[in-house]
């Protein structure tokens, strides 16, 4: 009981990392029509600038005060540069410059940082642990993961209904030739809405930093996640992002702590553990099979 | 200057020759590596060219192309692993003795990409556009995760086999041999896809990927034959695989990488979509071009990442389309 | 019901708040040319995408050769002899003329499952392809690019692909869209040539042809059919000229 708890927290860790991925990529997508592979690659630059700020001043905070915008910044760059030739073009014109853009950072970050991963500490202040319920500690700083990934989800709920800005992005995503039309498709909203994004995965890579090692090439798992997180949710949609993003923390998670231990009920131990493993490492795959055999669109498709 | 015509057959024929007589060459260059390098190279001239299919032809971008590879890769290293020190897997009647005999495992290893292949298709193809890349992508990357789970098999670490497989008692250890039992799949592949891009299911492939609407409007079953065709280039894909295996005496997890996928992609598009001989082309290119940038620098993909980016932007006729002279399309 | 060969009962669509179709029941005679007339935003084009099978009804039914299409694919209809005509022509672009109706030829052949021989040295299809181009006067511009066609030609392709597959019943839209009054009256010609032979449902603005060719007019307005029956009958009725004339004018 203990341990499923522990493990659904940890689920809700990755699914809020998770959403905070598919959340600019799904915009991303909806607004500007672009499938962006390189979106990996803010995750990874957020993550190292965050650890050399951190291993030099000692601060997390600062850390992620200086990530943050910076990534912010080289998104925009990179929209203004590469992207915004990009929108007019067919999906794998897209695919194979994007791809180009991660092999180029991941070569980029070899170069500045070399070859070895970087490692940063947890800050002090969240070092510890704290007891959700009597006897059951849970580290402090993946709680504040969950709880920060949650604010930021309350956040861009905030900014997309109740705001002027957010009123442009709806109205792009749901129509976007009729939002060209009016002329609210400016580039400055492009840029601005691909800098949100990125700052978003920057804030993902930064608080995973301390969790995984920050290496060239880290954003490549977490990308082909978080496409399965937006194939689940429906592309274009905040809400399928956040929903998505649970569903798939939660599976990976429980599937990874529990099959191998529900397969022994039925197999001997050693064929358990090892079906279990391979099953649970398929899982998030399986669960997007079974979505798009209930709805190929997604749970919550932009109008067609 | 020869027509467009005259050069195709030029590409065709002059290539042709080159790399028949490129162990020759080699011999007299002094570079005996060189045939083991253009072995790898031919070999992945095959998975580019059933990509082509795909891509070139029905236009389904798939991004996950490489699954299939590695699942033909995997199936002849498992085999020579049973046949080998692993012993027979399983018990009683049900178990897998396995085998070092090419003729066995090399088309098991084409049969079970094209099944691979069938299954994934079928549910990607359920969807379009940008949700078929990153389907095919999901689950070409689902594959990976489920062989690097394999512990058996060596996981992560991958899996050596040890001497290349017996095919028709030829010694297929020796370099050279080898080199053109694989000029040969690759020759007799192009064959293959030649007939195919012209015969019915060709054109219906080719109208599914100019216009689905009228397809279906015409009375074509269009998830039918896409899904055809996703087999079949699976299939190509699964005997480079099995090749590949035999080549490096190895196969890993690695094989199934998305980004192994994205290079297959890059081959595609740089030699030339929907040409056929263009995707060989651009095995040579990407494959010989990282190996001498890698001289030059170790940070090669600093370089590659922008090349391919300008390419992109610049023009998508790769080079057959410069050579032969039009927008590269088959004729 | 074998009098009709195509026959919808009490069809309804609606997007959103726009209602497109409205109890409409149509029926089309075997062998006759019925026309489908209505001012713009009537909902005639969606009839047709129902018909097809592109767009599914919120509610009714739809009969063809007396079989209950309501559920069935867009190819399975086709294949059962109900072709149409796109308003915008969509062709194979970057195949040639002949090419795009090799491939209109094919479906009535049976499968396509055959990966040896080349398609254009198929007598199966090459006969079938000559006769389509000499019909439709088409041989000049056999080896073009569809491409690269001028429009009226693409028009005359359009048709020329839905007549490929030998259909019992052809679904026009607007045919004659963009196209001046010589290439009209030509097609016009064609269209009546075919009379008894294939059933047409045809989507047409010149009123001038429809009249000419017409065996039965359908008036819509609104999504809702006022008016049917013989040319002169509909052009005399009293609400047809209130929706042409009446609200227009």
């Amino acid at each position: 009981m203990l341990l499923l708890l522990e493990q659904v927290l940890n689920g809700l860790q990755l699914g809020v990392m998770l959403f905070l991925m598919a959340a600019g990529l799904t915009l991303v997508f909806g607004i500007m029509g672009l499938i962006n592979l390189a979106h990996g690659s803010m995750y990874m630059l957020g993550a190292f600038v965050a650890a050399t700020v951190t291993q030099a001043t000692g601060s997390f905070v600062l850390g992620l005060l200086v990530a943050l915008p910076a990534t912010a910044l080289m998104g925009w760059l990179v929209e203004v540069a590469v992207l915004r030739r990009l929108y007019t073009r067919d999906h794998l014109d897209q695919v194979l410059a994007t791809f180009g853009l991660i092999l180029f950072f991941n070569a980029l970050v070899q170069i500045v940082w070399g070859r070895q991963p970087l490692f940063m500490d947890v800050p002090e202040a969240l070092s510890g642990s704290v007891e959700l319920i009597p006897g059951v500690p849970y580290p402090a700083f993946r709680l504040a993961i969950i709880a920060t990934g949650l604010a930021v989800a309350g956040l861009l709920y905030l900014l997309i209904s109740r705001t002027r800005l957010g009123m442009q992005i709806r109205a792009s995503a749901s129509n976007r030739d009729m939002a060209e039309a009016i002329g609210i498709n400016t580039p400055l909203l492009y840029g601005l809405v691909f800098a949100l994004g990125a700052l978003l995965a920057a804030l993902a890579g930064v608080m995973a930093a301390p969790i995984l090692a920050v290496e060239s090439g880290m954003g490549e798992s977490i990308l082909i996640e978080t496409f399965v997180v937006i194939v689940i949710g429906g592309l274009g949609s905040i809400r399928g992002a956040f929903l998505g993003a649970l569903l798939v923390g939660l599976v990976d998670t429980l599937g990874r702590a529990f099959l191998p231990t529900l397969l022994r009920l039925v197999l001997p131990a050693a064929q358990a553990d090892g079906t279990g493993a391979s099953l649970a490492s398929m899982g998030i795959y399986i669960l997007m099979a079974a979505v798009l055999l209930w709805r190929p669109r997604g749970l919550f498709p932009a109008p067609a | 200057m020869i027509g467009p015509t005259g050069r195709r057959l030029l590409v065709w024929y002059a290539g042709g020759a080159a790399l028949l007589l490129l162990p020759l060459l080699a011999d007299i260059a002094g570079e005996p590596f060189m045939v083991s390098l253009f072995s790898r190279i031919l070999i992945y001239a095959i998975a580019a060219v059933s990509l082509d299919l795909l891509l070139g032809f029905g236009a389904m971008v798939s991004l996950g192309h490489a699954a299939f590879f590695g699942v033909g890769a995997y199936v002849v290293a498992i085999l020579a692993f049973h046949g080998a020190e692993g012993g027979p897997a399983g018990s009683g009647f049900l178990a897998l003795t396995g085998t070092n005999n090419a003729l066995v495992s090399w088309p098991l290893a084409v049969v079970v990409s094209a099944m691979a292949a069938a299954v994934i298709g079928a549910l990607s193809l359920r969807t379009s556009g940008v949700y078929f890349i990153m389907i095919t992508l999901a689950f070409a990357q689902m594959l990976f995760y489920f062989f690097d789970s394999l512990e058996t098999y060596g996981g992560d670490d991958g899996l050596s086999i040890w001497g290349r497989n017996d095919l028709l008692g030829l010694d297929l250890a020796n370099d050279t041999t080898f080199y053109y039992v694989c000029f040969v799949c690759l020759a007799a592949f192009l064959a293959v896809c030649q007939r195919l891009v012209n015969s019915r299911f060709g054109m219906v492939i080719r109208g599914c990927a100019q216009n689905e609407r009228r397809m279906r409007a015409l009375g074509f079953p269009t998830y039918r034959y896409k899904l055809l065709c996703f087999a079949i280039a699976g299939a190509g894909a699964g005997l480079a695989g099995a090749l590949i295996a035999n080549q490096t005496e190895y196969v890993s997890p690695g094989l199934l990488h998305w980004t192994r996928s994205g290079e297959l992609l890059v081959m595609v598009i740089l030699g030339g979509m929907g040409t056929l001989v263009g995707p060989v082309l651009g095995a040579i290119a990407l494959l010989l071009g990282e190996d001498l940038l890698a001289i030059v620098t170790e940070h090669w993909q600093l370089y590659l990442g922008p090349f391919l980016i300008l390419v992109v932007l610049a023009t998508r006729r790769g080079i057959y389309g410069l050579v032969v002279g039009r927008s590269g399309e088959h004729e | 019901m074998s009098e009709w060969l195509l026959a919808t009962e009490a069809l309804n669509k609606s997007f959103g708040a726009v209602v497109a179709s409205e109890a409409l029941s149509l029926r089309v005679r075997r062998g006759e040319i019925h026309a489908l007339i209505g001012p713009n935003g009537a909902g005639k084009t969606t009839v047709i995408n129902q018909l097809a099978g592109e767009i599914a009804p919120d509610s009714g039914a739809i009969h063809f050769e007396e079989r209950d299409i309501t559920d069935w694919s867009v190819d399975r209809r086709a294949r059962l002899g109900l072709a149409r005509t796109f308003q915008i022509s969509t062709l194979f672009d970057q195949l040639s003329v002949a090419d795009n109706l090799s491939l209109g030829v094919q479906p009535r052949l049976g499968h396509s499952y055959r990966f040896w021989r080349r398609a254009d040295q198929d007598p199966a299809l090459t006969e079938p392809v000559r006769m389509l181009l000499s019909s439709l006067e088409l041989e000049a511009l056999a080896n073009q690019r569809a491409g690269s066609l001028a429009h009226g030609d693409r028009r005359r392709l359009e048709l020329a692909m839905a007549l490929a597959g030998q259909p019992t019943m052809l679904l026009l839209d607007e045919p004659m869209a963009g196209t001046g009054p010589e290439s009209s009256r030509d097609v016009a010609r064609l269209l009546e040539s075919l009379k008894g032979r294939i059933t047409m449902l045809l989507v047409e603005h010149d009123m001038d042809v429809v009249f000419a060719i017409a065996d039965t007019v359908s008036v819509m307005v609104s999504g809702r059919c006022i008016a049917t029956g013989k040319p002169d009958d509909v052009r005399a009725d009293p609400e047809v000229r209130r929706a042409y004339l009446g609200e227009n004018g």
